[in-house]
């Protein structure tokens, strides 16, 4: 965590969490990419988000990464996404964790916390690593809000659901689908950071998705 | 409005969007990331380029009905006064085919049409819409028609994007700053002044912060209160708690004095200050009360009424001062004593993480109000502050920057004509990251 963060600053975290598996090549990591330029620019004309988001990216097939730490929206730079091997969700969640614990800060006499971490987890499949019990730790710790986007037919919303609440499912691959997604995400993330929600209430309420989104009740 | 499809192909120049867009408008890029959604985008030449699977003249004729403000702001709203459609089995989109256009219709790009539609009504942006709406309850469109032209002036020295809107909810309209000094008496000043923040602005929200003031024979009472920003008409509730509080204080203080029971005492004996720790907890417990009454004499839930409460009291006591303070929430109070320093009032109520706070509505404040009440016996007062998070957090931590508060302030409302304007005119200074609603009350020494 860098020293020389303002006390008084609040910032909004949003962590990105990308499937990078083998499925994933071609079209759809490419929309994937597109997706979050989109993302970016649409974040970068909120004058809210300007001043308080700060992103970071993890990937994940066989393994995970954290692509980008937690970074201030003006200092972001795409990070590269290529697509291939598994797909090592409870990798990526416990990555998240530690991340989390690491960057995001926490309300103390001298310094005043972050925000609620806000989560985008998009996968196009079914883990292939061991990810119950990261699952069940990342629904337990009640970030922000953490919602799942699955694309695509191998997707079990089950899985998703043992995550967070929020599922949403996006009815194909083709690049606006993936655009819509990201407006949506962008949309949420500054619907978010203008709510405040008291001490142990429900979690924030979210924009009206886009038709090309499902969300799963 | 619906030109015949010979000219479908020419209606495409854009135009770049003109500054201080009519408030209810959806600017061009709004509407064209809406269409972008739907595979369509604007080509360098300004026409607009569709994905084979876009439903063009549906898109063209919203194109249309966005690009025109003057004629089609009233089919537009016409539109919308059929709230009905859908129960008697029309649809919008029926309405636009029968102005020409020959598409299929498919429910999803209803909703959209519906969607922009709202939108321009509603003068609120459809990406940053806090919930879905149903057609149904799109505001009345002959409330609109007194609603006031915005021009999107940012404030000087301002991020560049930040927008200033009139909130389209008319009930319960407060003002966007206000501010008040108590008549001059006692050697001492009492003055308030509370803006809304950059962030309500751009989002044409109300601002929800409030205050009270008072003075009751040797008393000055300072009472603020931020209504939550996820309760729908906090900025009612902040109002009614910070009234109901002055007004208990003001009442019971009448008459009351803390005793000297020994000139050399340095403090009241602990039994002395009892029956005002009562008064500000009882504070609290009717400030709670009157919210109750009003959200159900509103019919709404109390948790819309949401809203943090401080407040502070000052009496001089034996030739020295007693200051004491309660509070429920976020914000600071803090005391100026020369030449010693800062004396940090109370304590804020804070989450793990930040936007978390408790409110009067929040579970329980009522049996826990003691611990939250304070006292301070100072030798030598100069000014008190009783802040809303708005400004608190501008001065955090507030050991370390409440006297930059107090060095800032204080030479500003010296000017003895006008100590609200100054007070007005201060609040409003520009930081990044702080965007909430700001209020500030303060005692002086009245300047010789």
């Amino acid at each position: 965590m860098p020293d020389n963060l303002d006390p008084a600053m609040r910032r909004m975290p949003v962590y990105l969490l990308l499937d990078c598996s083998t499925s994933m090549e071609g079209e759809s990591v490419e929309a994937v990419k597109q997706g979050v330029k989109y993302l970016l620019s649409e974040l970068r004309g909120d004058p809210d988000a300007i001043e308080r988001v700060w992103i970071s990216v993890i990937t994940f097939d066989s393994s995970a990464r954290q692509v980008v730490p937690l970074t201030e929206l003006e200092q972001f730079k795409e990070p590269p996404l290529t697509a291939n091997g598994s797909t090592a969700l409870g990798d990526a969640l416990r990555l998240l964790l530690k991340s989390v614990d690491q960057e995001v800060r926490k309300t103390t006499p001298t310094q005043k916390g972050d925000y609620r971490p806000l989560v985008f987890l998009m996968t196009d499949g079914e883990p292939t690593d061991s990810w119950e019990s990261a699952a069940d730790e990342v629904k337990r710790r009640r970030f922000g809000n953490i919602i799942a986007c699955g694309a695509g037919p191998s997707v079990r919303t089950e899985t998703l659901k043992r995550i967070t609440e929020i599922v949403v499912l996006l009815n194909d691959y083709k690049p606006e689908t993936f655009k819509a997604f990201f407006k949506w995400v962008s949309a949420s993330v500054v619907t978010t950071s203008q709510k405040i929600a008291a001490k142990g209430e429900a979690p924030l309420d979210l924009p009206a998705p886009p038709p090309q989104i499902q969300i799963i009740p | 409005m619906a030109d015949s499809s010979a000219n479908r192909d020419r209606e495409s120049a854009v135009t770049p969007p003109e500054v201080g867009v009519p408030h209810g408008y959806l600017d061009d890029k709004d509407v064209l990331q809406e269409l972008a959604t739907w595979g369509c985008s604007k080509r360098h030449d300004g026409s607009l380029e569709y994905a084979k699977s876009a439903p063009r003249p549906i898109l063209e004729c919203l194109w249309r009905v966005c690009r025109a403000r003057d004629i089609e702001r009233e089919v537009v709203l016409g539109f919308l006064r059929r709230r009905k459609i859908r129960e008697r089995g029309n649809s919008i989109v029926d309405e636009l085919r029968s102005m020409g256009n020959d598409a299929q219709a498919p429910s999803h790009i209803e909703e959209f049409v519906v969607r922009v539609l709202e939108s321009i009504a509603s003068g609120i942006k459809q990406a940053q819409s806090k919930e879905a709406r149903p057609i149904a309850d799109a505001p009345c469109p002959r409330e609109l028609s007194g609603a006031t032209v915005v021009t999107p002036e940012p404030r000087s020295g301002t991020h560049a994007l930040w927008q200033v809107h009139e909130p389209t909810d008319r009930a319960d309209p407060v003002s966007h700053e206000v501010g008040e000094s108590l008549p001059a008496g006692d050697g001492w000043c009492v003055v308030a002044a509370s803006v809304r923040g950059k962030h309500h602005a751009h989002r044409a929200l109300w601002r929800d912060d409030s205050y009270a003031l008072g003075r009751q024979d040797a008393w000055h009472v300072l009472v603020v209160g931020d209504g939550a920003g996820s309760s729908r008409l906090s900025r009612v509730g902040s109002r009614v708690a910070c009234d109901a509080m002055r007004n208990h204080l003001m009442s019971v203080l009448a008459g009351k004095a803390v005793p000297v029971r020994d000139i050399a005492a340095t403090q009241p004996k602990e039994e002395d200050l009892l029956p005002i720790k009562s008064c500000l907890t009882d504070g609290v417990k009717i400030a709670i009360a009157a919210l109750r009454v009003e959200s159900e004499g509103r019919g709404i839930a109390f948790g819309d009424l949401s809203t943090t409460l401080l407040a502070l009291i000052h009496a001089p006591w034996n030739g020295r001062h007693l200051i004491a303070c309660v509070q429920v929430g976020d914000g600071a109070m803090g005391l100026w004593n020369e030449p010693s320093g800062i004396t940090v009032m109370g304590q804020p109520d804070s989450g793990e993480f930040s936007g978390e706070t408790l409110f009067l509505t929040s579970g329980n404040i009522e049996t826990e109000l003691d611990r939250r009440v304070y006292f301070h016996i100072s030798k030598s007062l100069a000014a008190a502050a009783v802040m809303t998070d708005g400004v608190a957090d501008d001065y955090f931590p507030a050991d370390q920057r409440l006297p930059d508060l107090f060095r800032e302030v204080l030479p500003s409302v010296a000017h003895p004509n006008e100590p609200k304007a100054a007070l007005l005119e201060w609040i409003k200074y520009e930081k990044k990251g702080s965007s909430d609603d700001r209020t500030v009350a303060l005692l002086y020494r009245s300047p010789r």
